[in-house]
């Protein structure tokens, strides 16, 4: 059985299972990992591969995602293998469509079909394709209906027919905002002398 | 006999360790980022995360096999849940969760801070609670009582700057590199602390305060302006070094006096400063036991957290407060 885990939306997380043509998933409310049902998925069943939305989406929820994705294929000595968030939600359509999903504070990361990630403000995204992603709604964008849309297990089944599996200490978190190397010589805000402190050591 | 798995990874040193019985140390593995962060002049929190979550697979194997433990002989799981930065904490207790539920372990979340007490319980095993504890590191100088296990009580602290912080901070105004306090260390040992004396921060009660002390020797070092030799740097370093440690000293002097304990520990980071480690063994003499950690055991490690997730009371949930105080 695949466990596949989405911990990249701000409002929701998605554990799902593959089991052949068996697909189920569930989708929670807030951002925390569900761990009595991870705990007993892994009791009950034999998990042969974990698959985990690699981002960009929400900084806290994307880290415990993964990093719980991680842990867990390297107890198990089983494959892991990083789904793209975007390219996920885009692979729920059968026609072309652009994938979004909240980057907070107003602005969101989006995929147009062919292109590159983006992050932008409602008007920076193309309206020539209607979106796919789990976010509300975006003002002055048409949504693809949920209804025609694949379930985001069946798009996990789907991408994992080619996606690749990661060693261990190469799976990395896709982000794009929220990593600012500061410039040399004038540390970050969150470095270890700043005085506004508490969140360190 | 017991077996617990540590994971720490609240700052810039990634670390999983085994420890036996919350005492005997099987393997402490530890990869510190320091190169990783040397030229920003700080710890970059997103460079350390990622960091973390690329070290942890490989650090783990080290410290099974160094260990000789399959994860089977475990019976607890124990990951840093705070303080320290966000970012980095997700990624330690993700792991952790995700190793103990692929191994039907037990999890529980220790606090930072305690482990810094701890740490002293691995090098004494004998070590017993009550207690009166100095932990001195980037961010923190508290001056704890611990009544029992997993039962601290903040009796001092600083009202501003962390001693760690203080001592990053002179480090950077005399020009030494990243990270301060062990440059600083070094460059005092060959000054003399007489020569340009600075003022020594005293407050009423056990508080602290060190700001005062960095705005004297900002002036001082202005005053000097281009004429500063080495030597004055040298001289600088020893004497705000011996300002900060006898500040430091003077209240766990008080809180001896006020408190009779048989057991005093003295552990962080800072704790690793030759001159602290000198003058703290005098300051106690022979009214308590004196247990300051070995170098490798101040600085951050994930031997002191699983020896803290043992013996200090729980198991309790892992979840990341990245400002937590001294409560569980
Ligand atoms: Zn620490």
């Amino acid at each position: 059985m695949i466990l596949v885990i989405d911990t990249s939306s701000p409002s929701s997380s998605v554990i799902a299972t593959i089991d052949g043509d068996q697909m189920s998933e569930s989708v929670s409310a807030g951002r925390g990992l569900e761990m009595d049902h991870l705990r007993r998925l892994a009791r009950t069943r034999r998990i042969t591969k974990v698959a985990v939305a690699s981002g960009p989406g929400s900084f806290t929820g994307l880290r415990a995602g993964v990093s719980f994705g991680l842990g867990l294929a390297k107890g198990l000595g089983i494959p892991i293998v990083p789904l793209p968030t975007l390219e996920l939600q885009a692979a729920r359509s059968e026609e072309p469509v652009t994938a979004v999903a909240d980057a907070g504070r107003g602005r969101f990361y989006f995929l147009v079909p062919g292109g590159e990630v983006a992050l932008g403000a409602p008007a920076d995204i193309p309206t020539a394709y209607p979106l796919v992603g789990r976010v509300a709604r975006i003002a002055g964008h048409r949504f693809k209906p949920e209804k025609e849309l694949r379930r985001l297990v069946e798009a996990a089944a789907k991408m994992l027919e080619t996606a690749r599996e990661v060693p261990y200490g190469s799976l990395e978190i896709e982000y794009m905002q929220s990593f600012s190397i500061p410039t040399k010589s004038e540390p970050s805000a969150g470095f270890r002398g700043d005085p506004s402190k508490a969140s360190r050591k | 006999m017991a077996l617990t798995l540590g994971i720490e990874t609240s700052c810039d040193e990634t670390s999983v360790a085994v420890v036996e019985d919350g005492r005997r140390i099987l393997a402490n593995v530890i990869h510190s980022q320091v190169d990783l962060h040397r030229e920003f002049g700080g710890v970059v929190p997103e460079l350390a995360a990622r960091d973390h979550l690329e070290r942890l697979p490989h650090l783990l194997d080290q410290a099974l096999e160094k260990a000789a433990v399959q994860p089977a002989d475990l019976d607890l799981v124990a990951v840093t849940r705070g303080p320290g930065l966000v970012g980095c904490l997700l990624v330690g207790v993700g792991v952790a969760e995700g190793l103990a539920t692929a191994w039907s372990k037990p999890v529980t979340g220790v606090n930072h801070l305690w482990g810094h007490i701890y740490a002293a319980m691995l090098a004494r095993p004998d070590l017993e609670p009550p207690l009166l504890g100095l932990v001195v590191s980037g961010a923190h100088s508290d001056l704890v009582r611990m009544a029992e296990h997993g039962r601290f009580e903040v009796i001092g602290r600083t009202r501003d700057d962390a001693a760690g912080e203080a001592f990053d901070k002179a480090a950077r105004m005399l020009g030494l590199g990243f990270p301060g306090g062990p440059a600083l260390d070094r460059l005092a040992r060959s000054g003399n602390p007489k020569r340009q004396r600075l003022p020594q921060p005293s407050l009423a009660g056990l508080e602290y305060s060190f700001s005062g002390l960095k705005t004297a020797l900002l002036y001082r070092l202005r005053d000097l302006g281009e004429s500063v030799t080495d030597q004055d740097r040298a001289d600088l370093a020893a004497a705000f070094e011996q300002s900060v440690v006898e500040s430091l000293l003077e209240k766990l002097d008080l809180a001896l006096d006020e408190r009779r304990v048989a057991e005093v520990v003295v552990a962080g980071g800072v704790a690793a400063n030759t001159l602290l480690r000198k003058r703290a063994a005098e300051v106690v003499g022979d009214r308590a036991r004196l247990t300051m950690p070995p170098l490798d055991l101040c600085t951050d490690n994930a031997a002191m957290i699983a020896a803290a997730g043992l013996l200090g009371g729980g198991p309790r949930p892992a979840d990341v407060d990245p400002s937590l105080g001294w409560e569980p």
